[in-house]
């Protein structure tokens, strides 16, 4: 490499890498404060770092309307992720199986709530459940997370359900399987990656939402709802630890979800 | 007369406006390995799927081993399928593949291992065996098709274009293979294809379909060299047409005036018919008049090129517009502007009705 390249390229990478830098304090600066005054000494989560001390995660797990929350926002989580992919595997298999009649409108239907912002299916669900008397509960929060939950979960199942697989379903009939074993032994076989990826989408996004479950719930809570209003009384390392437990289950449900799909790609 | 293992009776099939397949019938012989040759669109594929039953027909019947199985479900007709893309099942290994439908037919977990064994040694996989679908190359998971579909011993195999997405050379050796194995095993095939090569090296009946109808149905040789009509002709391999007029019937023969001269041909159509005759490009003769031989008269070559067995040429006849394909052996060097005499054996002309 000749001096005025090497010059040349030292200046292209450099401020490349100043700015890759740059990129990633700036996402991951907040977090990294987070976690980091979680295992704060003193009771004020702001410099100067006194820790670390475990202390603030014990007062947590000491702190039974943290545990209940905490215990809500898992049961809710897995609950309504298993119904929003059950319904949006059915949803899936039919339209992908039998031609009905107007079923680009009813797929289109099935997606659309994929656009609607939170808060407006939050009001709209507020307003629904109002009318039906069903009141505030974790039962209505569950309802509501299978709402937004169940469009991703129909999308990805759909699009894993082509011609490919109608077909190697169609081999299966002629080798004499029955509707059920065609399911059991085919179908779903087949689709699991994308039945274990929307899962755990699901429970991701169940475990993060905060404006349906403040909406629709009243006293028992889920997690994010009962930080906001520990929130309100101000800033303690107490609700950095929280954070961070919270924090670090979505990054295990993420690395799980990677995982699966790269076993994917590497046997097709 | 051998038994039949497919009757079709009248079957008719409709796609909206579009008839695919036009009132056909048709039997075949048991132990036959026959092929339904044809253009796309010509309905050999959806008449696969109705004796598979993955289509119902907007009429007719059918019968498998003497039995009607119009109203039977895929699953419980003595058919099984090797289709286009093989529809391997791509989470289970070669044997759980090949023993699928034994498992589902509840055969005991030891006697479904020595057949599936076999099965594999049959098409050569038995190494095979533990390996997954996504590890074999494409002839392997056409072998490991076959095997599943052979092993539960259908009446009759039904295959799906199954060589189509292999490469040329692959594709000729397991049409040796394909018939081989339907030799050993005696199960009736039937066998999808519009590769008309391919249906002459490996089947006993070619069943050629154009547009819904049967245009022909015979033995390779005699769908090949008397072809019924001009269509099967012209689809299997090459021909050059003639149209003519009858002018003269006597004894069986007729003679038949076309632009290029009278022709003797064996025959029994009406004096004043129109009719065409279909001479092949290997059937007409160059520069060696001889005994039984019909001149045709002199042509200048306009093209030749070279394809290895022979050469082909296009021809202009002399004085005349008429353009005709010819053959040229191996070592026979002509360039364009050579002017050659051509001659016809009249045994070889094909008479069609017009």
């Amino acid at each position: 490499m000749s001096a005025t390249r090497r010059v040349a390229w030292v200046l292209g990478a450099v401020p490349a890498t100043v700015y890759a830098l740059a990129i990633y304090a700036f996402i991951f600066l907040p977090v990294g404060a987070l976690v980091l005054f979680s295992f704060q000494s003193s009771s004020l989560p702001v410099p100067p770092f006194d820790g670390p001390s475990l202390q603030w995660y014990r007062a947590v797990l000491a702190e039974e309307r943290l545990t209940r929350a905490l215990t809500n926002s898992i049961v809710v989580a897995l609950t309504s992720s298993l119904a929003a992919v059950a319904l949006g595997f059915c949803a899936a298999y039919g339209l992908a199986r039998y031609h009905l009649r107007g079923d680009r409108l009813v797929r289109g239907l099935l997606m659309a709530p994929l656009t609607v912002s939170y808060l407006i299916i939050g009001m709209g669900l507020l307003i629904t459940f109002n009318t039906l008397t069903i009141p505030k509960s974790l039962l209505a929060v569950g309802i509501g997370h299978v709402v937004i939950n169940l469009p991703l979960c129909f999308a990805i199942l759909y699009s894993q359900m082509g011609e490919h697989q109608a077909n190697v379903e169609r081999a299966a009939r002629d080798l004499g399987a029955r509707e059920w074993q065609v399911m059991a032994l085919v179908t779903m076989p087949m689709l699991w990656p994308a039945l274990f990826a929307s899962y755990f989408l699901s429970v991701t996004f169940s475990w993060d939402e905060f404006i349906i479950a403040f909406l629709v719930s009243k006293f028992e809570v889920t997690l994010p709802v009962e930080i906001w209003s520990m929130l309100r009384t101000g800033l303690s390392p107490q609700l950095n630890a929280i954070g961070s437990l919270v924090f670090g289950v979505s990054v295990v449900l993420v690395l799980l979800l990677d995982l699966v799909l790269l076993r994917r790609k590497r046997a097709p | 007369m051998r038994p039949t293992a497919v009757e079709l009776r009248d079957i008719s099939v409709r796609f909206g406006a579009k008839l695919a397949v036009d009132n056909v019938s048709l039997t075949i012989e048991r132990g036959s390995f026959a092929v339904l040759l044809g253009p796309s669109g010509g309905g050999k594929t959806t008449l696969l799927n109705v004796l598979g039953g993955f289509l119902e027909p907007t009429s007719g019947r059918v019968l498998i081993a003497g039995e009607d199985v119009s109203e039977v479900a895929p699953a419980r007709r003595p058919t099984t399928t090797v289709f286009q893309d093989y529809a391997l099942f791509p989470h289970m290994t070669v044997a759980g593949n090949v023993g699928f439908g034994l498992r589902m037919r509840r055969v005991a977990r030891r006697e479904r291992a020595r057949r599936v064994r076999s099965a594999l040694e049959m098409v050569g996989l038995a190494h095979a065996a533990q390996h997954r679908v996504h590890e074999l190359s494409g002839g392997q998971r056409q072998r490991v098709a076959l095997a599943r579909a052979l092993v539960v011993e259908p009446s009759v195999l039904l295959l799906d274009e199954p060589l189509g997405a292999l490469d040329l050379k692959l594709r000729r050796q397991m049409q040796e293979e394909l018939k081989a194995i339907q030799r050993r095993v005696g199960t009736t095939f039937v066998h999808v294809t519009h590769d008309q090569d391919e249906a002459m090296a490996i089947a006993d009946v070619i069943v050629v379909l154009n547009q819904g109808v049967i245009e022909d149905i015979g033995s390779p040789e005699r769908v090949y060299l008397r072809p019924r009509s001009r269509f099967t002709a012209g689809f299997m391999g090459e021909s050059n047409f003639l149209d003519g007029d009858v002018v003269e019937r006597r004894d069986g023969v007729i003679t038949v005036a076309t632009a290029v001269g009278r022709f003797a041909v064996a025959g029994d159509e009406a004096t004043g018919q129109a009719v065409t005759l279909s001479l092949r490009p290997e059937h007409i003769h160059v520069d060696s008049g001889g005994e039984g031989l019909v001149e045709i008269g002199g042509a200048e070559v306009l093209e030749a090129s070279f394809f290895g067995t022979h050469h082909q040429c296009v021809c202009r006849l002399r004085g005349r517009d008429t353009r005709l394909k010819v053959r040229l052996p191996q070592r026979r060097i002509v360039a364009p502007g050579t002017t050659i005499e051509l001659a016809v054996d009249s045994g070889d002309i094909v008479v069609l009705a017009r």
